[in-house]
């Protein structure tokens, strides 16, 4: 029984006023029946005629006695129902609550994000299934709809602007889309809908949301539950969504990438870019595969100066396969200018590879190419001569290694040799890389603010410790200028002391520091990484600043001496201190060699590390440095292009020729609009199409590479239940009846609101109350016997106080 | 003076502040002969009366020349009338004559008397049957008057005595005892008898009362009925057919209370019969409109029937001042009398 109620009241928003509605029916029933049972008695003379004018309208009376009492009855029951709100499905339910007649505002949000380039038949991909959906659902849209378009792929946008009931405009919209080469972004999307919709406030149209998309696993959205969350007050109305389709196997390039940005060539001997093509596979089955990569280097031209073919091996199991491909940089030499540098394109791309997508087949990366590294060395006029260093002062020996004698005309790295009283002009550090200070004893605190200044515009300052036995007071001005964080000791420690630092600056030595044989894990450096162990065994370091540096800037620790014991320096080399610390200075460097170039300090001077590592450090810090010039984005961003870009004239889409592409003429040039801010250019639109865009500006090489969304390319099969759950978060939806689109846009499911209509209802059985219960009294004169007409009276009666017309009259004497 | 000060003594709401039938009798008479210019007793006798002054309208032939040739004022003889008229008043003390719904007042300068009381058919009757006894009496006209429900309840011997006007107001005011009747056999099973009204009530039997007042008339008479007629078309026309071939004059003086003609109830109530119809549970302003169809038919019917046998017909509204009835008496007397 109680489960009949709960079906019976279930359609009511508030089951407990129908509930009332029904129980007051029994009101107008006792009220008829109190009137029969207490009646005023009248005296009457002449019953005759009322018996006989009874006798001829009895029938008629008892009709309209029962026809009142029905009315009444239904009035009372009809508010209750009216109240109680009740929701109704199908035709009548429609009707009642003027669906019918009201328009509904269409949001068609279409995923056009790049798995849905993937092929769905010979010549279809599926994002043509989805325009297909989308131009059925416009096909189905009812009179007084309107409908707007959006896409989902990031960034999420109208394509429409404005709900709009032009079938025409619809359609040219879905025909002039094309799939983009970014992620979806339906929460953004969404986002805009619910915007559109709260801009639309007062307006009566009910919302309809229909998603079409492939909905694969690149829609990441979908384990961001707050995403969803954020939207569920404020996406109303109807939700549609087209069902998952299957996934498939793709593979890409997830990257490419240069082991440096920036690379020093030699003028004879040319080099290699050394760079690193990261090749991803998203399928369900993960057996053993195998691709072919190509890796080229494309000048500014769009010619291709070299080009390799490499394989790629996937293991079972494997995901993602990196491959290293040295590009050679002969070709380049002869057409470099000799002083100034080149900034080539190097794009990694698969070839032959079956099915899935190809556009994310090819990654961009830009490296830039210098014949010079111009780094100063600072010391004193005569400067410190190291001892046993075969007459030479230390900047002299550091020259030579940056220098080697037998290389011919120097190599790439130019070394200028400025005194510490020249470098009072700070004017001297223009057209440097780098500067090395021997002496920074001798530089004033102004000269230390230049140098932090050289660092922030992207210089490296590498300060070397001289060989003083006493304290060490510049350390504080280089703190005070690069607050680098550092910890540092004034007064050097050796192997002759005994000391004992409560702070772990020092410890205790009585033998020679040897350096941390923990593995290298500084990138700038990790080409030393294989020679590492090896590199580090002779290594002594005699006396040294205690220096304690934390986390990443301590990129070569002290440990212990390695002869005596193998790897007796693996442990706790970070808290016995750091030999070269790094820390970085807006675009540039400060760096630190605790020990001096001194052989009664160290004999790394004389050891096969000290040139490599001299190379590798100055090299890899400038070599690493993002260089402003070159952007690197994904399709859907909107890059922040920097300072360094104020001057852009245009940016043209390059064109490459050559055996790996094939040249998409209309893409050769893509003009897009600016901004400048005081942060520079920013890029009105975000750049949908993946390439290598470079400005034609003065400035120097710009250069922004934009590659395919990597994360678009995971073309699995998405957890199908995992996305009902997110849809969840957006409210009531249902899926769209993917044989039949247009189906799902009809008011058949739609549950309708019929309070209103029960309250004209209402309005009606008044006024035919009124009407009928007047013409059935056949009142000439005032108020009738009426609901209304008694209120009306009853009124009247309580204004004037007056008794009743009839009290006292026709009184038998 | 204004005139809301003066009563007016034909007034029923005034007549009904006075208890006494012959005082109200009284009143009627002297209230009408006050408020005439036009006597209806013209120069149909020779004993000289009076002298009255001569009003616009008045017969030039009663005109004194005498009096005028020595006051130069023009007044009219009047004369003692003399008269064989035979008048008998039949009165209906039916129940249903006991309704009334005008209540009366009595406006003296500020004060008002009496307010309150209630002016019944069978009031409006029997006033005016003592008015017009009275007036008959002054004229030495024998009168009568005949108290019936469903048949003859009192009834006085003609005579034109000076006390025989108490005899008959003494029998008008007889007519609170008369008992109640049966109910009708044919009452509607709507219409419920366990409710009797708490006033004594008679039924109207028109038919068996003609029948015995007839046998009672021995010479040709003036026959005022006054009754509210609420019995069969069959008995009435029967009645004063049967008056007719007597050669009866007969005035017919159908009195209704102004609820009767108007049935202005709204509130459903129990209606009460008083001649043991028993009661109903109706809703007057259901019924409204046929009742007014049947009464109206009922009136116009009798109408037609008293038209048809040239008796003369009026329907009297308790509520209405008895003026117009008693001059359609006196010039129906009048016209009488000048047949003789």
């Amino acid at each position: 029984m109680q489960t009949l109620i709960a079906q019976v009241l279930a359609p009511f928003v508030a089951p407990a006023l129908a509930l009332a509605g029904v129980a007051l029916v029994t009101v107008p029933v006792a009220i008829h029946l109190l009137s029969r049972w207490r009646r005023k008695p009248e005296p009457w003379g002449a019953m005759r005629f009322l018996i006989q004018a009874y006798r001829k309208q009895k029938r008629r009376m008892r009709f309209e006695q029962w026809l009142l009492l029905l009315l009444r009855c239904l009035i009372v029951l009809m508010l209750g129902l009216a109240l109680a709100r009740p929701m109704l499905v199908g035709a009548i339910g429609r009707w009642l609550g003027g669906l019918d007649h009201q328009g509904r505002v269409v949001n068609i949000v279409i995923d056009d994000a790049m798995s849905t380039r993937a092929s769905d038949g010979p010549g279809v991909t599926r994002f043509d299934g989805l325009i297909k959906k989308a131009s059925a659902v416009v096909d189905s849209l009812e009179a007084g709809d309107r409908a707007t378009i959006w896409r989902a792929g990031r960034p999420a946008g109208a394509v429409v602007a404005g709900p709009t009931a032009d079938r025409g405009v619809l359609h040219a919209a879905l025909k002039g889309m094309q799939p983009g080469y970014s992620r979806p972004d339906l929460p953004a999307a969404l986002e805009l809908i619910s915007q559109g919709a709260d801009d639309r406030q007062g307006i009566s149209d009910r919302s309809v949301t229909v998603l079409l998309g492939d909905f694969t696993r690149s829609a990441r959205y979908v384990n961001q539950g707050s995403d969803a969350g954020s939207l569920a007050g404020g996406l109303s109305g109807d939700l549609i969504v087209s069902r998952p389709l299957p996934g498939h196997d793709n593979i890409q390039v997830l990257s490419v990438k240069p082991r440096r940005r920036v690379v020093w060539v030699d003028g004879l001997t040319g080099g290699q870019i050394a760079s690193e093509v990261r090749v991803a596979r998203y399928s369900d089955a993960l057996g053993e595969a195998s691709a072919s990569l190509a890796v080229a280097l494309i000048d500014s031209q769009g010619r291709s100066l070299a080009s390799l073919r490499r394989g790629v091996r996937f293991l079972a199991g494997q995901r993602v396969a990196v491959v290293g491909v040295d590009l050679p940089v002969d070709a380049v030499l002869s057409s470099m200018d000799t002083q100034g540098g080149e900034v080539l394109t190097i794009r990694a791309q698969l070839e032959s590879t079956k099915g899935g997508l190809i556009c994310d087949d090819q990654a961009y990366a830009s490296v830039e190419l210098r014949r010079r590294l111009r780094v100063a060395v600072v010391d004193e006029p005569g400067g410190v001569f190291v001892e046993d260093g075969a007459g030479l002062t230390a900047g002299q020996w550091v020259a030579l290694a940056l220098q080697p004698r037998g290389v011919g005309r120097g190599g790439a790295v130019e070394v200028v040799s400025v005194t510490t009283a020249e470098l009072n002009d700070l004017s001297r550090l223009k057209s440097l890389d780098a500067v090395i200070l021997m002496r920074p004893d001798r530089l004033y605190i102004p000269v230390w603010e230049g140098l932090a200044g050289f660092a922030q515009a992207g210089g490296l300052v590498w300060v070397f410790t001289p060989a003083n036995d006493g304290s060490a007071p510049w350390v504080s001005p280089m703190l005070e200028a690069f607050d680098p964080g550092w910890q540092i000791g004034l007064e050097p420690v050796g192997v002759e002391d005994l000391i004992e630092d409560g702070d772990g600056l020092a410890g205790a030595a009585t033998v020679p520091w040897g350096l941390s044989s923990e593995p290298l894990s500084v990138e700038p450096l990790e080409r030393l990484a294989a020679d590492w162990q090896a590199l580090i065994r002779p290594v002594l370091i005699y006396r040294r600043l205690p220096l304690k540096v934390l986390g990443a800037d301590a990129w070569v620790s002290l440990g212990h001496a390695a002869q005596g014991s193998e790897g007796a320096g693996e442990s706790g080399g970070s808290r016995m201190g750091t030999l070269l610390a790094h820390h970085s200075v807006g675009r540039g460097s400060l760096m630190l060699l605790s020990t001096a170039v001194d052989t009664r300090w160290t004999n790394l001077p004389t050891k096969p590390l000290f040139v490599p590592l001299v190379h590798e450090t100055l090299r890899g810090v400038l070599g690493l440095r993002d260089r402003p010039g070159m952007v690197h984005a994904v399709a859907g961003d909107k890059p922040a292009l920097g300072e360094a870009w104020v001057g852009l004239s245009g940016l043209d889409r390059l064109g490459v020729s050559g055996d790996l592409v094939e040249v998409e003429q209309e893409d050769l040039v893509k003009q897009m609009e600016w901004t400048v801010g005081a942060e520079g250019v920013q890029l009105v639109e975000p750049v949908a199409v993946p390439g290598v865009y470079q400005s034609g500006s003065d400035a120097g090489p710009l250069r922004l590479i934009v590659d395919a969304d990597p994360k678009a390319g995971d073309t699995r099969q998405i957890d199908e239940e995992a996305f009902a759950h997110w849809l969840d978060g957006l409210g009531d939806w249902r899926w769209l009846d993917d044989e039949n689109p247009g189906s799902s846009l009809r008011r058949g499911g739609e549950v309708a609101d019929i309070g209103w209509a029960l309250l004209w209802v209402l309005l009606a059985l008044v006024l035919l109350e009124t009407v009928v219960a007047r013409y059935f009294s056949h009142a000439n004169a005032g108020p009738g016997r009426s609901l209304t007409g008694r209120l009306w009276r009853a009124g009247l009666r309580l204004r004037s106080g007056e008794k009743s017309a009839e009290s006292g009259r026709g009184r038998a004497v | 003076m204004p005139q809301t000060d003066t009563p007016n003594y034909l007034d029923p709401r005034t007549l009904a502040a006075i208890g006494p039938i012959d005082l109200r009798a009284r009143m009627i008479v002297e209230g009408m002969m006050t408020g005439m210019h036009r006597s209806p007793m013209e120069g149909v006798s020779v004993e000289f009366a009076q002298h009255r002054q001569y009003t616009p309208g008045d017969d030039t032939r009663f005109l004194d020349w005498k009096v005028y040739g020595k006051t130069d004022k023009l007044y009219l003889k009047q004369y003692q009338k003399e008269t064989n008229l035979d008048m008998v008043v039949l009165v209906d003390a039916s129940g249903s004559m006991r309704y009334g719904s005008t209540r009366g007042t009595v406006a003296t300068g500020s004060l008002r008397v009496g307010s309150g009381l209630s002016w019944s058919k069978y009031d409006h009757a029997a006033s005016l049957a003592a008015a017009m006894c009275h007036v008959a009496l002054r004229q030495q006209d024998r009168a009568s008057v005949v108290l019936f429900t469903d048949e003859i309840k009192a009834a006085t011997r003609l005579s034109n005595s000076h006390d025989h006007w108490r005899t008959i107001v003494n029998a008008l005011s007889s007519a609170e005892s008369f008992e109640v009747s049966e109910p009708p056999p044919d009452a509607s099973p709507d219409v419920s008898p366990n409710h009797p009204p708490d006033h004594p009530v008679g039924r109207t039997d028109l038919s068996r009362m003609f029948d015995q007042a007839v046998a009672r008339l021995n010479r040709r008479s003036l026959v005022v009925l006054i009754s509210d007629l609420f019995d069969d078309l069959s008995a009435i026309e029967r009645g004063l057919a049967m008056l007719k071939f007597r050669r009866h004059d007969v005035i017919v003086l159908q009195t209704l209370d102004p609820a009767e003609l108007e049935f202005p109830f709204r509130s459903p109530s129990r209606f009460l019969g008083l001649e043991a119809e028993g009661g109903m549970n109706l809703d007057p302003q259901a019924l409204r409109s046929s009742y007014l169809e049947a009464l109206r038919g009922h009136l116009d019917q009798v109408e037609q029937i008293a038209r048809r046998f040239r008796f003369d017909y009026v329907l009297l509204n308790t509520l209405e001042p008895l003026g117009p009835a008693l001059s359609h008496f006196m010039a129906r007397r009048s016209a009488a009398i000048g047949k003789k």
